[in-house]
């Protein structure tokens, strides 16, 4: 028994062994001429940026089909390969080798979340595989390298604008309660320090990691501090709906401000009431733009919803802009033709005119708004429940 | 095999049941020869690119495993904690080689030693050891389902650390651009050469736990396992066995920690919840108490399950983990009913 | 298994370290709440809030706990499937039914569950009694087509939520008709003690009916009644899963175990497993219940607190009396004890152990899915929570002395206080590690908890 076993080990490893050789030696496979040009989807699909992934993987299928049923790119139709980052770094990088290794792309559409962006960024760079988010707005992604683009305005612009907002609107004490994720702690980052530039003093700061439901406490020792407005960097809509209705519980009748999270449809339908007159400073899709308010029409008539208007435009965007460049060059592997096209497109879409990238694959040309929550009986699904109040002041 | 074939029963039936009787007694020979067979096909199905991740996952568990069995299988405590000093080899590789200086602006600066790996390994192996010698004074003093209940409270607190010490862990934020093996000129950067040094490190664990559980230690932890007791009776010092096995499997365990963060080359929290902790648990329960090779084949099976579903044709790919998840839930429900000693093990839980 | 045991080495100087212990704590929080009077009381809410989830956590862990001496995870597995039950019912109604999903699998395995319960039930309650008067064949396919009809029906329940206030309101009905009977019945003999009992059941009959009818009829007419039919179904669905489980599985592990890890990684099994699938159907993110009444907040002394919240330490409240009552004055209590402090001997006497030990795992699971779906109510339901409501109503119950029920309530509420004014100067985030200090610091110096057990 025992021998029949070791024999048994043996034999099995030895197969393994070579069959292990046997793959390392096959060569890649040759891409064809006429095939479809495959681009590789990277998205929160689940976890705490769930609502984002799935409005941009959403917002590109609807691209993708449009392109398709106009012919597709140079005749070729256009597919995408899509995988779940679930909003960290490590299952990124595992979609990332999944997408690279096992299908073999070369050119990704992605992410939603800044942390899964900084997680792959470094393996894209390295390995020459262009990473081009709708989402993804950390600062550090703008040093991420070569290949890495976004349409997605930084966080520090966004907080930048907060502390505009809130210091031109009377507000001296603030208190902040922030995700621990890297996005949220970005934008009280920078919201902070420009506040403090400005003049206003932080009365109290607290954080709660992703997957709080009771924030009851924390706040009560941030509304002890008696600051004039609340802050909530929120990463998920759940935890910034939740917090706005936990902070009115506990009798707080202050102003509230945040980002687009705190605004989003599923944050506002949990908050109900509470939310009514919270000031968001958020990209968004102006009413003017006759192109954004198209795609979004179309996108409710398909999907029957519509959130988060300022991210299905993005994604959208991120599509028409790859298939541009890809009828430039006509190849799916060629990651450098790819990223010398992006270089020197300038683009008009959902999300604005005439914008474009500078030398860090960062966007230009696009600014932050400002939005105040309406009441709950006159937000519908065309104002997405909030009005747009104009842009962001700047001192 | 104790019932003999009714003589009526012609020949050929007769093997075939003494077959089938044969292969009951043998879920030993069955088990070994599934999971390895799974993984030969799984390495034809999917080619090297992503079986070298598979097979550093492998690895990683392995050694996470082996060590745990050690005071699990060969000991006979049922610790939950082990994840705990997975994530302190982790973090401790990671805050001392990682060289990144993070923006102030936007995030908690830590301090950077941007140590090599080599000198940063022992480290941590010596700092996982040195809060297992904590915690083991608290846990000596517990058995049975209170020392599980305190081992998952430890598992917590750990965790807890992780997230909230922001001046150390840079918490939810976790920790980017940690070393990679590397001394001298030599340099073990692709994903190949790791995978053949984390296969070495396992290696070393797998001869370290052998020889400790074949030495007269092994035996008196055996006794210690079997009956407490009596090995105190006879004159050993329990407490003080049962606290250096415990030291000496959270140091392999702190090493398994230095290998995963390395590489991922990026750590945070997440990684270390209580449910792995779970998870790991129940693959070494799954592979077979106090079995060296169980562990091994209890993390390959478990490894190729996660991977091989990544394939299931009617499962979204974001649920996988989940399933994989409940497929170990309802193994180790069928195991404790039929099969407590896991797959291969020779002890009962 | 006394708990003492356990322990090696309390002397007196140990002793004498935990009194100090003790004695710091309570100087800490009177310094605290001397600081700021109105944020103590606003933190005792909070705290009171979620210590009445905790309580009724821990009096069902320790009821379940002092009768079958094992630590039974799978209980965390009915309190997230209480509070899931009432999302998987009504999530049509929040959130613009975003994440409603019917699973036409989970509805035929609950349904199962349920048909299986019903038909043992039956077996257990009936079968002795009426085995003499009816043929096996007889009483087979009634109980059969008995059990079979409630598995169908909790389907039928199941699978069109929508309605439920409809659907449910013939077993609302029936529940109400037969309560009445019995308590008409129970007067009766009280008022005329030895009377025959057929003549007068026949009599009140039309009364029970109708007061059944109307109450079904309230209920049909009463949009707002879905919500709370929905806690009644999903509380009655865990207790049967909790029951199936005792009846299905730990019974036969527990002939076989040698040592009660078995049970305990056995049950660790079913809560991975159920966890799981719970997020194989609901994904992982937290969700938020549909409003139930009281949200509005309420300013008692300087400080705010929800209705819902009272409501929530009412129940605790009630919960415990009920125990008590059950436990204490009934013959059941009496049988639970005895099983709990001998099973062989509760088992020599006469005592059906494996019924009482099942009703024991169905009051704990619903005691537990009550305590879950208070806490999604309160804040929100997420995969999880089974895992960490198990192990605070654990903590809970080590706190308060397992195997007393006032221990367990007290025992919570002072996990919930403890936890709060714990993060009073430290970040909210240490708020798990302060309760597990708490759990570690009272089996090393008090492991009988605060109120032992008698």
């Amino acid at each position: 028994m025992r021998r029949l076993r070791g024999t048994l080990l043996a034999g099995s490893l030895s197969v393994l062994l070579v069959i292990a050789g046997a793959v390392a030696c096959d060569g890649d496979e040759e891409s064809d001429e006429t095939g479809p040009l495959r681009i590789g989807v990277m998205e929160s699909v689940t976890g705490p940026g769930e609502t984002y992934g799935t409005v941009a993987v959403q917002a590109k299928q609807m691209a993708v089909d449009e392109i398709n049923a106009a012919g597709g790119i140079n005749g070729r139709p256009l597919e995408l390969v899509v995988e779940d980052e679930k909003c960290n770094a490590q299952d990124a990088i595992t979609a990332y080798q999944k997408l690279t290794d096992v299908d073999g792309v070369k050119i990704i559409l992605g992410t939603s979340c800044s942390g899964a962006m900084l997680g792959a960024a470094p393996l894209a760079e390295e390995d020459g595989v262009i990473l081009f988010s709708g989402l993804a707005t950390n600062p550090d992604i703008a040093n991420a390298g070569d290949f890495i683009f976004r349409t997605a305005i930084s966080d520090t612009q966004v907080g930048v604008d907060t502390g505009n907002v809130m210091w031109s609107d009377g507000i001296r004490r603030l208190a902040t309660i922030t995700e621990l994720t890297d996005y949220a702690e970005g934008v009280r980052r920078t919201t902070v320090a420009q506040f403090e530039t400005l003049g206003g003093e932080v009365v109290g700061a607290e954080s709660y990691a992703s997957d709080t439901t009771d924030f009851r406490t924390q706040l009560t020792k941030l509304v002890e501090a008696d600051p004039d407005a609340l802050h909530i960097a929120a990463q998920s809509e759940f935890a910034g709906g939740t917090i706005v209705k936990q902070v009115r519980e506990i009798g707080y009748d202050g102003p509230l401000y945040g980002e687009v999270v705190a605004a989003g449809t599923t944050a506002l339908e949990i908050a109900g009431d509470a939310a009514t007159g919270l000031k968001v400073i958020t990209a968004d899709i102006d009413p003017a733009n006759q192109r954004g308010t198209a795609v979004l029409s179309r996108f409710l008539e398909r999907y029957g919803y519509v959130t988060l208007p300022w991210y299905v435009g993005s994604a959208y965007d991120d599509v028409y802009i790859a298939a541009e460049c890809l009828r430039m060059t006509n190849d799916d592997q060629d990651a450098a033709g790819f990223r010398d096209c992006l270089y020197a497109i300038t683009w008009s879409g959902a999300i604005g005119e005439g914008y474009s990238f500078d030398e860090n694959g960062e966007v230009v040309g696009l600014t932050n708004i400002v939005a105040e929550v309406l009441p709950p009986a006159e937000r519908t699904a065309e104002n997405f429940g909030y009005r747009v109040l104009g842009p962001a002041p700047t001192n | 095999m104790n019932a003999t074939p009714p003589r009526l029963v012609p020949a050929a039936m007769r093997a075939r049941i003494g077959l089938i009787a044969a292969s009951r007694g043998n879920v030993e020979l069955w088990a070994n020869l599934a999971v390895l067979t799974w993984a030969v096909a799984f390495l034809v199905w999917q080619g090297t690119g992503f079986a070298v991740t598979v097979g550093t996952v492998f690895a990683i568990w392995a050694i996470l495993a082996v060590s745990l069995n050690l005071v699990v299988g060969f000991t006979g405590l049922l610790s939950i904690a082990h994840v705990g000093f997975f994530g302190i080899g982790a973090y401790s590789m990671a805050i001392l080689t990682s060289g990144t200086s993070y923006d102030a602006l936007r995030t908690d600066a830590i301090p950077t030693f941007g140590w090599p790996f080599f000198a940063a390994l022992p480290v941590s192996a010596l700092a996982a050891g040195l809060v297992a010698a904590v915690v083991g004074v608290v846990l000596n003093r517990f058995r049975d389902d209170i020392f599980v209940l305190v081992t998952f409270g430890f598992a917590i607190i750990s965790y807890s650390v992780f997230l909230n010490w922001n001046e150390l862990t840079r918490g939810a934020f976790g920790i980017h651009d940690i070393a990679r093996p590397a001394a001298g000129g030599l340099v073990l950067d692709s994903d190949g050469e790791f995978l053949a040094f984390t296969l070495l490190c396992l290696a070393l664990t797998v001869a370290v736990s052998w020889l400790l559980v074949s030495s007269s230690f092994g035996r008196v932890l055996l006794a210690i396992r079997e009956d407490e007791g009596a090995a105190e009776v006879f004159g050993y010092r329990v407490a003080h066995y049962k606290f250096t096995v415990w030291i000496i499997s959270a140091m392999l365990a702190g090493i398994a920690g230095g290998l995963f963060s390395s590489w991922t080359r990026f750590v945070d929290p997440y990684s270390f919840v209580l449910l792995e902790s779970i998870v790991l648990v129940s693959v070494v329960i799954l592979g077979g108490l106090a079995t060296i090779w169980g562990s091994l084949l209890g993390v390959m099976a478990f490894v190729l399950l996660e991977e091989g579903m990544r394939f299931v044709p009617f499962l979204p790919n974001e649920s996988i983990g989940q399933a994989r998840q409940a497929v170990l839930g309802v193994l180790l429900v069928l195991l404790m009913l039929f099969r407590p000693q896991g797959l291969v093990g020779k002890y009962r839980l | 298994m006394p708990l003492p045991e356990q322990f090696i080495g309390r002397g007196d100087h140990q002793r004498r370290l935990g009194v100090a212990l003790a004695a710091l704590v309570i100087a800490y929080i009177s310094w605290k709440v001397l600081q700021s009077p109105e944020q103590a009381l606003q933190f005792t809410y909070n705290g009171l809030s979620v210590g009445a989830v905790y309580a009724l956590l821990a009096m069902g862990f320790t009821v379940v706990y002092s009768t079958v001496w094992f630590f039974d995870l799978s209980y965390g597995a009915a309190a997230a499937m209480g509070a899931y039950g009432v999302f998987y019912l009504r999530s049509q109604e929040a959130l613009g039914g975003q994440y409603e999903g019917n699973n036409p699998i989970v509805n035929v395995v609950l349904g199962a569950v349920v048909a299986g319960v019903v038909g043992w039930a039956l077996h257990a309650a009936l079968s002795g009694r009426l085995r003499a008067r009816f043929r096996r064949g007889t009483l087979l396919l009634a109980a059969g087509a008995l059990s079979a009809g409630s598995g169908l029906y909790t389907v039928l329940v199941l699978a069109f939520p929508a309605e439920i206030n409809l659907l449910l309101s013939p077993a609302v009905c029936a529940v109400t008709a037969l309560l009445s009977s019995w308590a008409l019945c129970r007067l009766y003999r009280v008022l005329r003690p030895g009377a025959r009992l057929a003549p007068f059941v026949a009599a009140s009959a039309p009364v029970s009916g109708a007061a059944g009818l109307a109450c079904a009829l309230l209920v049909a007419g009463a949009d707002g009644s879905r919500l709370y039919l929905s806690w009644a179904v999903s509380c009655a669905v865990a207790g049967a899963v909790g029951l199936a489980l005792y009846r299905g599985l730990y019974i036969y592990m527990r002939e076989r175990a040698h040592s009660p890890l078995v049970m305990l990684v056995a049950s660790l099994g079913v809560l991975l497993a159920v966890t799981a699938a719970i997020t194989l159907v609901f994904e992982s993110a937290p969700r938020p219940l549909p409003e139930a009444f009281g949200s509005d907040p309420r300013t008692i002394g300087g400080a705010s607190i929800k209705g819902f919240n009272l409501f929530t330490i009412g129940v605790a409240v009630a919960g415990l009396l009920f125990l008590r009552l059950l436990l204490g004055a009934t013959t059941f209590g009496k049988q639970v004890r005895a099983v709990g402090d001998d099973e062989e001997v509760a088992k020599v006497v006469g005592i059906n152990t494996t019924v009482v030990i099942a009703t024991v795992f169905f009051i704990g699971a619903v005691l537990a899915a009550l305590a879950g779906l208070l806490s999604g109510h309160d804040t929100a339901v997420q995969p999880r929570m089974g895992l960490l409501l198990l192990v605070k109503g654990w903590i809970a119950s080590v706190v308060g002395g397992i195997g007393n029920l006032y221990g367990a309530l007290l025992g919570g509420f002072a996990l919930g206080l403890v936890e709060q004014f714990g993060i009073w100067d430290l970040a909210g985030e240490w708020r798990d590690l302060i309760s597990f200090v708490v759990l570690i610091l009272f089996l090393s110096f008090w492991p009988t908890g605060l109120l032992p057990r008698r």
